[in-house]
């Protein structure tokens, strides 16, 4: 061998082979350097802060950079658009798998995925002009702009996505396992729950994940109903509030690139990045533990 | 008797569930149109916005928005395919392999916020590209990255192995694998990822609202270091006029246009997969 | 012209091959029978280095194909995969013309003007030429199985190999086709040295100077105590 890669898993390589390494040294880079450059942006905040940061109520530009209002908006935003949208996802996904058939199935999973792909700007768009005038007008309340408003905007989003991929992972278990049930006397419904269900588990907690990771790091759809407002929200979700992208989305042009207020900006988005990080390792954690 | 009522008032209700699903996401679809066909004048496409964007066209922000994604595609599809290629031919199944692939998966997931605030210390800051169409393109390359990899990534795992071997037992070199067999295979995978990064590169506001674009000042870049009008930036400013009719319609306008670009790119890039699977079933 | 010494492979800790030590005499047939999974593709395999893809093959000893070492970390792959063909148990053309299969290993030494001359001569070689002379540009899938399977071998041919390894290669073919393939080898053992793994013992038995057992990793040659080994195996794995 002219070069021993051996402890990387390299085969030898030729000159064109440099090439493919060279590009594939650059994505890791990219990769890398993403979460390099978060942490590394974020020393200033967090040295002048400590802990604080991530404890403080108050967010006054020259003053004190405090992350909770966004944790807690990001946190409550996300929970929101996942209990509206589980319910509804799986009945559609059930329904959809088990028992149409599989042309009008095909149709409905194409929709679905079509509309998996709509931007966030158009749902901002759609909520800013009906959404937050509705949720105004049903609960009674003085501003339309609340956390449940961008909750609720959220759920209609990742919908289609969260749906089309449980549907998948309940259309995978093989036929076998449907028929062994209905031939020991179970009811469609049975089988549907008892044996298709289970099995697909981690298909759909991935699903789930996936669509929980889209909703919470949304910018554009949040920011444009949720009222801008940096206070810890206590138990009451009809108040505007402010989630940590939505934050990053109206202040980012203002603080760009330098100063502690910038470093504040790239200490809420190092948080952002662990949060849905930890959340897709535990949920990965779960979808290996459960398919062993 | 019970048990089979019980069972019919679940099926009636998770099918109305669904049928409820799909309704309202084609009310979407039907809201888009009823709102954005008005809008759609002789020269709305072609003419450039008045009037800071309350009439006249969107031609500038469409041009912009094109761009954009068309330049983000030019930067990514080397990397992705060079770095495909070098992860699926040259690296044996590993730690580093599985690193690379978790990787993969880790920008994907990743809010794309964060690629506009680490991209624009990187490219506009360090690089000195400013807030330029320049760096809203790289930002963009980096984070369709993963759709294309994963596109590339499936279609070469998808070509056969008795393909490769029968290359191999010619004696043809890696390299020759790769240009003979492997890339004209592959083929349509990579162009159902160009098409989905081009999709994805379109419909996204946050990471390049702050980098790379501006609403007013500039029609068409003329520098490298200028910023560029696009669609999405055009809609999240009208919309937040939600107050003023005029630009709200606008916004309609330009929002049925980036709808329909995004459904395009999407629909094109299933007939080209469609082409994949026939051909790999040869 | 090919010599096995010592030589040993094992999958993963498990041993498929055991100290192979024999040599196969140049423009000849060789036969190696043996059931399945007794090692014969991977003996083929180790030949022509396919396995280097796959990990945890490991390999002991030394093959040595004209005195070189096929074995070596060193050894030019590529070019030992030119000197040794290796034909499938199934065929395996390209989606692609009649004609580009045949000149699909050696478009980058030859000229395309020199593509008809080649593909007769490598055609007329496995008597197919006169089946596909009219239909060149055709699509090679459209062939049956057995003009498949003599394409592959035209296209191995055309690369110029001295040796030919042939992995049952009349196990997925009718009995018309595998009389044709048997009586191609015949014509073709002047210039090549071949070596022929089959599970059949009457085939192995009428086409080939010397057949060779192969059972539990090891080889022998065909005498008294292997006659228990010729049942009627029908199919190979």
């Amino acid at each position: 061998m002219k070069a021993d890669f051996s402890g990387l898993g390299i085969r030898h390589v030729e000159p064109v082979g440099w090439v493919f390494a060279v590009m594939n040294f650059i994505f890791l880079l990219c990769a890398v350097g993403l979460g390099l450059f978060l942490v590394v942006e974020s020393v200033p905040v967090l040295r002048s802060e400590g802990w604080g940061f991530w404890l403080g109520e108050n967010w006054w530009v020259g003053e004190t950079f405090g992350a909770l209002p966004m944790i807690c908006g990001s946190l409550i935003v996300t929970g929101l658009a996942i209990f509206l949208v589980l319910p509804v996802a799986l009945s559609g996904a059930l329904f959809t798998s088990e028992y149409l058939s599989s042309s009008i199935r095909r149709r409905v999973k194409g929709v679905m995925e079509l509309l998996a792909g709509v931007p966030g700007i158009i749902y901002g768009l759609l909520g800013v002009s009906f959404l937050t005038a509705g949720v105004k007008d049903v609960l009674n309340l003085l501003d339309g702009n609340t956390l449940f408003t961008a909750g609720f905007l959220l759920a209609i989003m990742i919908l289609p996505m969260v749906l089309t991929l449980s549907e998948d992972a309940l259309h995978s278990v093989p036929s076998e396992f449907r028929e062994a049930s209905e031939s020991l006397g179970l009811t469609k419904l049975q089988t549907a729950l008892r044996v298709v269900l289970p099995q697909s588990l981690p298909g759909i907690v991935g699903a789930v994940l996936l669509g929980v990771g889209r909703a919470m790091g949304e910018t554009i759809a949040v920011m444009l109903v949720i009222g801008s407002l940096d206070r810890v929200p206590g138990f009451n979700f009809f108040v505007s509030g402010q989630t940590i992208p939505s934050k990053l989305g109206r202040e980012a042009a203002e603080a760009l690139g330098s100063g502690l207020h910038w470093s504040a900006l790239m200490g809420l988005g190092l948080t952002l990045f662990v949060m849905v990080a930890v959340l897709t390792f535990s949920g990965n954690l779960f979808i290996k533990r459960s398919s062993q | 008797m019970n048990a089979i009522t019980a069972e019919k008032m679940v099926l009636a209700l998770i099918g109305g569930v669904t049928f409820l699903i799909v309704a309202l996401l084609f009310s979407i679809l039907g809201v888009m149109l009823a709102k954005g066909l008005p809008a759609m004048h002789s020269g709305f496409l072609f003419d450039a916005s008045r009037d800071f964007g309350r009439s006249g066209g969107i031609f500038y922000q469409l041009t912009g928005t094109l761009m954009l994604m068309a330049v983000a595609v030019l930067w990514s599809l080397p990397v992705a395919l060079g770095s495909v290629l070098f992860q699926t031919e040259y690296l044996g199944a590993g730690k580093f392999k599985n690193l690379l692939t978790q990787l993969t998966y880790i920008l994907n997931a990743t809010p794309t916020i964060l690629f506009g605030l680490v991209g624009y210390i990187f490219f506009g800051v360090y690089l000195d590209a400013g807030v330029s169409w320049v760096t809203g393109s790289l930002i963009l390359a980096v984070m369709i990255l993963p759709t294309l990899q994963v596109s590339i990534r499936e279609a070469v795992e998808a070509l056969p192995e008795k393909y490769r071997e029968t290359g191999m037992a010619l004696g043809l070199s890696r390299p020759t694998q790769i240009w003979r067999i492997i890339l004209p295979q592959s083929f349509y995978g990579m162009v159902t990822g160009v098409l989905l990064g081009l999709a994805r590169a379109a419909g996204e506001t946050a990471a390049i609202m702050f980098t790379a674009t501006t609403f007013s000042g500039i029609q068409f870049p003329q520098l490298f270091s200028d910023p560029v009008p696009t669609l999405q930036t055009h809609i999240l400013v009208l919309a937040q006029e939600a107050a003023n009719p005029e630009s709200i319609a606008q916004a309609w306008g330009a929002g049925l246009v980036l709808l329909g670009l995004v459904f395009l790119l999407t629909l094109a890039a299933w007939a080209f997969r469609t082409r994949m699977v026939m051909e790999s079933e040869l | 012209m090919i010599q096995f010494k010592n030589f040993s492979a094992s999958f993963g800790g498990r041993k498929i091959l055991q100290e192979l030590t024999f040599s196969l005499p140049a423009n000849s047939i060789t036969s190696i029978i043996g059931a399945s999974g007794s090692g014969k593709t991977t003996l083929l395999r180790a030949l022509c280095r396919m396995n280097d893809r796959i990990e945890n093959f490991r390999v002991g000893g030394s093959i040595l194909v004209d005195g070189m070492d096929v074995c070596r970390p060193d050894t030019d792959v590529y070019a030992l995969r030119r000197k040794v063909g290796l034909i499938f148990q199934k065929p395996c053309v390209f989606p692609k013309s009649i004609i580009d299969n045949v000149v699909f290993g050696i478009r980058e030494k030859i000229t395309k003007k020199d593509y008809p001359d080649l593909a007769e001569k490598v055609l007329r070689e496995v008597f197919l030429w006169e089946e596909v002379k009219d239909r060149l540009e055709e699509k090679a899938t459209t062939l049956s199985q057995g003009q498949q399977q003599r394409l592959t071998l035209a296209r191995t041919l055309a690369v110029e190999p001295e040796v030919l390894l042939m992995d049952e290669p009349t196990s997925s073919l009718d009995p018309k086709s595998t009389a044709a393939i048997e009586k191609l080898v015949q014509s073709l053992k002047n210039r090549h040295t071949i070596l022929w793994v089959t599970h059949q013992h009457d085939q192995a038995q009428s086409i080939a100077d010397r057949v060779l057992v192969i059972e539990k990793g090891q080889v022998l040659p065909l005498s008294a105590p292997i006659v228990r080994l010729v049942k009627p195996f029908t199919k190979a794995g």
